[in-house]
């Protein structure tokens, strides 16, 4: 198994496998509701809302980031509010989350052994 | 460095920094704190990555004794805990065992990464390298934790630049 196969079984695992930890994260995600996920449980905290798109917002980068190495997202993206707090829009970033998920593994996959051998001297803010 | 160890090594050396930087300002008596109900504290976390990696260090080939472990060893869980080391000593302990796992890793042959080992974690892949892998996440997963309760306890996030 090369590194890349064992980190990208890892991540499988957290994200709907059977995770060492517990729940995967798509189990976790599953079980909050749109108005628990718009809750603040504390000052200075970010929702659970956030936190979906924040994944989103990284899985995404370093897919964008194999055909732009410069690819950096904006500020806003980092931890961002939703559009909207509605029961759909939940819906809609859950299973967004879901599928760049689907779409990194994919890429993964098909580039990994040649990504694998080049420079990590992009490291981004996340 | 062999590719198979070069990207759990960038982590590890990252996380290095990363942990830091989620205790930073975490003094003893809030390291003790647990915000949430049945949650462990910053203390317990810290002292379980600096545990994490010294059984990484072993794996890696470079074993260390653990100078916390006095504290740790034979509880089970925070609850049974009564002693606690210092986030001085627990600092200290995260340096030396850090540098030595990051030299161990860098040291690996392809031979010895591919070594099985007697180890039983849930994964598929038992050898150094997959030992390796499976801790370089757990790694992550309580810096995770770590940068959270740092929320709490100092009103602040996680510094991602590293001193």
């Amino acid at each position: 198994m090369t590194a890349g196969e064992r980190i990208a079984a890892e991540l499988r695992r957290a994200w709907n496998g059977a995770p060492w930890h517990g729940p995967s994260a798509a189990e976790v995600i599953g079980r909050v509701d749109a108005r628990q996920a718009a809750t603040r449980r504390a000052r200075g905290s970010h929702t659970p809302w956030q936190l979906v798109l924040h994944l989103t917002t990284w899985v995404e980068t370093p897919l964008r980031r194999l055909d732009d190495p410069a690819y950096d997202p904006a500020e806003g993206d980092n931890f961002p509010d939703p559009s909207s707090t509605t029961v759909e829009q939940w819906q809609h970033d859950v299973v967004q989350l879901g599928a760049t998920r689907r779409v990194g593994d994919g890429r993964g996959n098909r580039q990994r052994a040649e990504v694998a051998h080049r420079p990590l001297d992009v490291v981004g803010c996340t | 460095m062999i590719p198979s160890i070069a990207p759990l090594h960038a982590i590890i050396v990252l996380n290095t920094g990363l942990v830091r930087n989620a205790v930073d300002g975490v003094d003893d008596a809030k390291a003790l704190v647990r915000p949430l109900d049945g949650a462990n504290s910053a203390a317990f976390l810290f002292a379980h990555v600096i545990g994490a990696r010294h059984l990484m260090a072993s794996v890696a080939g470079a074993p260390l004794p653990n100078p916390i472990d006095r504290y740790i060893t034979a509880r089970q869980s925070i609850d049974e805990i009564t002693e606690w080391p210092t986030m001085a000593e627990m600092h200290a302990a995260w340096s030396a065992v850090s540098s030595a796992l990051e030299n161990a890793m860098s040291a690996l042959t392809v031979k010895v990464a591919a070594t099985p080992t007697a180890y039983k974690f849930p994964i598929p892949d038992n050898s150094v390298g997959g030992i390796l892998t499976f801790f370089t996440q757990h790694d992550s997963y309580h810096l995770g934790q770590l940068s959270m309760l740092r929320k709490s306890l100092v009103g602040a996030a996680m510094s991602y630049v590293i001193a």
